[in-house]
């Protein structure tokens, strides 16, 4: 049998770009330039890039109110994602669409390394109900049968460290933050994750769950992840 | 001592897929349905959970899911005239136990067998005669054909969700499948997996060499997926944990992510776990099954009295638990008669590593337990063996199902077996190595059989199944003929070094090489040499079915599961259809 | 993958030719020129571990053997430094030493080596006993094992890994064969298990670990990917199921 041309080429261009991304992932990390990243973050830049402190704050803690994210010490290749999915429209935001749009590739990957690097400030914890942590605990650590959902950490790690480089810290983030992004994937508004594996989760759990693994996860440690229970 | 239960209408022995299926088919019937299983319950949450489940010592050293062989071993002896011995710890092959059985613990391959493999023997005399196959293999027909099974290939591949590209829809090729593949009625219900990079480095060299390489259609879910039951799954996130692991993710298609949550809550089924059933019991005419015998944890025997008898208990399982129940005539390999125990065959496997320089990274980690991309040009019938002088064939496929490094970390030929060079030449070559996988058919011999061990005892006094199996001369050169092309693709992709390791006699029990067991209680059309009927009903107690790859009369080269979901399915609409009107032999004797 | 290993037979094939030979093969083998070795590594069983199974002239064979199998380098810790024998110990005091995940019922016969372990001891026993007969043949020469030199000890290795000689009725082969099946267990096992410790052996390879998602990298080809490990032990739930 004769082998049909087209998958020949697409095997070829699949090689290639593998290749290609080979190259383009190891020389991305070492080039990005961080001085100028916390230059962006603090200043902005000339064509219209809003500086990122003015509601991440400088120390990637932002402002405390859970509207908008701690980046701190979130792997930079997940964070460049966020910002190209921004560009695209892959992810919307009113406000980070239109910021993403005016960052150049080197400002992107810049500002991510940034972020990427800085230590996270402890906030205080929230206060949370024994019953809804523990709710939130189960769900995090152990996963719902009944509801068919596994456990957050099984991908975000043990003590929400995430798993670098594609899978997201959530030790500390803010609890508002996340139920807010639970929401958006439940309701169909955020679609950028890996095979719809996030939408498909948030469906499956009620708006006290949700509020839930937020709060179990603002109330871990960046820096201390959880310690074995033995 | 024992004690009599109420009867049922069906007793299922055995609660993996196989049982499951039966036992969600009739209970939705109506027919009041037990189902017994040896080992315990387990879910996804809490028995899978990560990491814990990700433990390789635990799960593939120690073999933590498999059938416990400190009560249940099995003997083996290479030939008839050497003493067997037990198999003291599993290896070879992985046998499961606990609620879904070898289904938790499997990949998720999903093949299905082809038009030619179910009437085997008819092709391989029409089309090299007689004298080419030879009198020492003892392969026959099924007594069922594809065509009749397609439409329970396709439910099983819908309850299972099944990623893949379909390479003959109706007869007609389809680009990015696989050509040599029998009719399909229609596409899969989920697209391929992903690649990977050892994957793609063969395609390209395949591709190149004139071969037909396609993705591995597989039963990790590709991506979020509600079954034909209603059940939803995930997507699989390719974690590298799979074969001899649970899924955490709810992403491998099982027992318990694909039908046993509604089996369990039909009103008609119960579930009894820690139930070793220790025999099938039959009236005094030896025609007709009246229920089964077992004994819960505490060793307390109980007589479940059942209409109908479903033995889903693994293809070596099944084998035993016709001889333990004295169902069917035990096969003699001296005179060639008999019939259970017969046509025992298992999966003819090769592996070869390409060793690549230190600037590729395979990753081999990344990887899902069905990913693989492969060539079917060596498979099955799908070329001409005029020339060759063996029957058979293995597909080729680069793939990894994990970077586990106990079980994985190889070295070129050469390298010494430990000290500095050793460890040098693990860390230099652990994520610079691709792995293909040669994956072949087994052909049933006269020698080669299961009966019961005259001297080895389980934790309940029984006796233990003895294996006489040794790799026939014919599946020998096939191997070495499927390695030589595997080899030459191996030099294509590029690697520094390639490593062959074709299988060959004397056949170990020390040594993975796949859980494909089958035969002993085969299928077909002649009861003198067939155990059960088309239907998987045996010819000599109507009211049993065996439903198992112990019905398989020989094994192809390909992963066994897709096959035996179809013939549950066909077995079960025969049970529903035909015999529950009326009660009796299927196939007139 | 230790293929040369497997494909070779092991075990009764070899004991069978082994046997012939017997005890002038194993005569042969033993060193003869005792050369004032110098004890050259530092062994990290110098802290007083806490061994459950193994005694201290245990250790120090044990020690010194999979220190040879696994040695350090440069840059990466040998078996002993990784925690192999502590590895080794709690798997010989627990479930697996006693034979608890074997089918443990005789009779006991010789078999073939596709017929695999059927020798009467536990493999707790049967470090007990092997180790008992190279420390008592040790013990009669100049200078102990730990102390020989590396290339000394390899020889007496590799005569033990041919089969050259029995320990208490132990073919030398089926022990150094299972000594070291479990160096490369304990190096490479989860961290929980007493070896692999500080996760050397997979920092030293690129193993993750069991933390693992790989949707979005798999496909990025040749990607290399630089994360700190993660064990089981530092899950949430570890020990609660």
């Amino acid at each position: 049998m004769k082998l049909n041309r087209s998958i020949t080429i697409a095997a070829l261009s699949v090689v290639a770009a593998g290749l290609l991304l080979t190259r383009a992932f190891a020389a991305g990390s070492p080039k990005a330039d961080v001085q100028r990243g916390a230059g962006i973050v603090a200043n902005g830049t000339g064509y219209g890039v809003v500086a990122c402190a003015r509601c991440h704050a400088f120390d990637g803690a932002a402002d405390g109110s859970g509207a908008f994210p701690k980046l701190s010490g979130i792997p930079a290749y997940y964070l460049a994602k966020q910002l190209r999915d921004f560009a695209t429209g892959e992810r919307s935001d009113a406000i980070m669409s239109a910021i993403a749009r005016k960052m150049k590739p080197e400002d992107i990957a810049d500002v991510s390394e940034y972020y990427s690097g800085i230590r996270a400030t402890p906030t205080p914890p929230p206060v949370a109900e024994p019953d809804l942590l523990a709710l939130g605990t189960r769900l995090a650590t152990l996963g719902d049968q009944k509801k068919e959902v596994q456990a957050c950490e099984s991908c975000h790690g043990p003590g929400g460290r995430g798993e670098a480089p594609a899978i997201p810290p959530l030790a500390g983030q803010y609890a508002h933050y996340v139920a807010f992004q639970m929401r958006m994937w439940r309701e169909g508004y955020r679609k950028n994750d890996a095979n719809q594996q996030m939408a498909n989760i948030a469906k499956r759990l009620s708006p006290e769950d949700i509020q839930a693994v937020g709060l179990y996860f603002e109330r871990l440690s960046p820096t201390d992840p959880a310690k074995k229970s033995r | 001592m024992t004690q009599k239960l109420k009867p049922v209408d069906v007793v299922v022995v055995g609660v993996g897929f196989m049982g499951a299926i039966l036992a969600k088919e009739l209970a939705t019937e109506g027919l009041s349905v037990v189902g017994l299983e040896r080992g315990k319950q387990r879910w996804t949450v809490p028995e899978f959970h990560a990491p814990d489940i990700h433990d390789e010592l635990k799960y593939s050293i120690r073999k933590g899911m498999m059938q416990d062989v400190t009560r249940e071993a099995m003997t083996h002896r290479n030939s008839l005239t050497q003493e067997a011995l037990p198999i003291r710890q599993w290896a070879a092959f992985l046998p499961g136990t606990d609620l879904g059985g070898s289904g938790v613990h499997w990949n998720g391959q999903t093949f299905r067998f082809t038009e030619a493999d179910f009437v085997w023997r008819t092709r391989m005399h029409e089309r090299y005669g007689k004298d080419f196959v030879g009198r020492s293999l003892t392969i026959q027909d099924w007594g069922v054909t594809y065509d009749e099974l397609e439409p329970y290939f396709d439910k099983f591949e819908r309850l299972l969700g099944t990623g893949g590209k379909a390479g003959n829809l109706n007869g007609k090729i389809q680009p990015g499948g696989n050509p040599f593949e029998s009719w399909r009625s229609r596409e899969y219900p989920n697209p391929p997996m992903k690649e990977q990079y050892g994957g793609v480095l063969f395609r390209k060299a395949a591709t190149e060499m004139g071969y037909h390489p396609f993705v591995q259609p597989s039963s990790n879910m590709t991506r979020p997926y509600t079954n034909t039951e209603g059940l939803q799954l995930n997507a699989c996130n390719y974690c590298g944990f799979c074969e001899r692991y649970a899924c955490e993710h709810f992403a491998k298609a099982t027992p318990q992510t694909v039908i046993l949550p509604v089996l369990l809550s039909n009103p008609h089924f119960e579930l009894r776990t820690e139930a070793q059933v220790l025999r099938v019991n039959l009236d005094k005419n030896k025609k007709r099954a009246t229920g089964v015998t077992y004994a819960d944890a505490t060793g307390r025997e109980f007589e479940q009295p059942a209409d109908l008898v479903i033995v889903t208990t693994y293809a070596l399982n099944n084998a035993r638990m016709m001889l333990l129940s004295g169902i069917g005539k035990p096969y003699d390999p001296k005179i060639g008669e008999g019939v259970i125990g017969r046509n025992y065959a298992y999966q003819t496997t090769g592996d070869v590593y390409v060793f690549y320089d230190e600037s590729i990274n395979i990753n081999p980690f990344m990887a899902a337990g069905a990913s693989g991309t492969l060539i079917d040009d060596f498979n099955d019938d799908n070329f001409d063996h005029g020339p060759h002088g063996f029957i058979g064939g293995s597909y080729i496929m680069s793939a990894l199902t994990n970077g586990r490094p106990i079980e994985f970390h190889p070295t070129p030929p050469g390298t010494p077996e430990w000290g500095k060079e050793w460890k040098a030449a693990v860390r230099r070559h652990y994520n610079h190595t691709a792995h293909m996988l040669l994956h072949g058919s087994s052909m049933p011999t006269r020698t080669n059989y299961l009966d019961l061990d005259p001297t080895y005892k389980d934790a309940w006094g029984q006796p233990l199944l003895r294996m006489t199996f040794e790799l026939p001369d014919n599946d020998v050169k096939m191997t070495q003929f499927c390695m030589d092309r595997a080899v030459e693709i191996g030099r294509r992709m590029g690697g520094k070094t390639v490593a062959g390791y074709p299988r060959k006699p004397p056949f170990t029990t020390q040594k993975y090489q796949t859980t494909h067991n089958t035969g002993g209680v085969i299928m077909g059309s002649d009861p003198s040499t067939s155990a059960l009927n088309r239907y998987l009903q045996s010819w000599d107690a109507h009211n049993v079915f065996v439903v198992g790859a112990s019905a398989y009369p020989q094994n192809p080269g390909y992963n066994p599961t897709d096959t035996l979901g179809a013939l549950a399915y066909w077995s079960a609409d025969a049970i529903k259809k035909q015999y529950l009107k009326k009660p009796g032999p299927l196939v007139p004797a | 993958m230790k293929k040369d290993k497997e494909e070779q037979g092991s075990r009764r094939d070899f004991l069978r030719s082994a046997f012939a030979v017997g005890l002038t093969a194993a005569t042969a083998v033993i060193p003869t020129d005792r050369l004032q070795a110098v004890p050259t590594k530092k062994q990290s069983t110098d802290k007083a571990a806490p061994f459950v199974f193994f005694r201290p002239d245990e250790v120090e064979f044990v020690s010194a053997a999979v220190d040879r199998f696994i040695p350090p380098d440069e840059e990466w810790p040998g078996a002993v430094d990784a925690g192999v024998v502590e590895y080794i110990d709690q798997q010989m005091a627990g479930k697996w030493g006693s034979a608890g995940y074997m089918y443990w019922h005789g009779p006991f016969k010789e078999g073939t080596p596709s017929q695999g372990y059927q020798l009467p001891f536990t493999p707790a026993e049967l470090f007990r006993r092997a180790i008992a007969a190279i420390n008592q043949y040790f013990s009669a020469q100049a200078t102990a094992f730990p102390q020989l030199t590396a290339d000394k000890q390899d020889e007496y290795l590799r005569m033990l890994l041919a089969n050259g000689t029995t320990l208490n009725g132990v073919p030398s082969k089926v022990f150094a064969d299972f000594l070291l099946q479990h160096t490369i267990e304990g190096f490479f096992a989860d961290p929980i298990y007493g070896g692999n410790k500080d996760m050397v052996a997979w920092r030293m390879v690129g193993f993750p670990g069991p933390y693992a998602d790989y949707y979005e990298l798999i496909d990025q080809y040749g990607i290399k990917l630089d994360r700190e490990p993660v064990s089981i032990g530092q899950g949430a739930h570890h020990g609660a199921s």
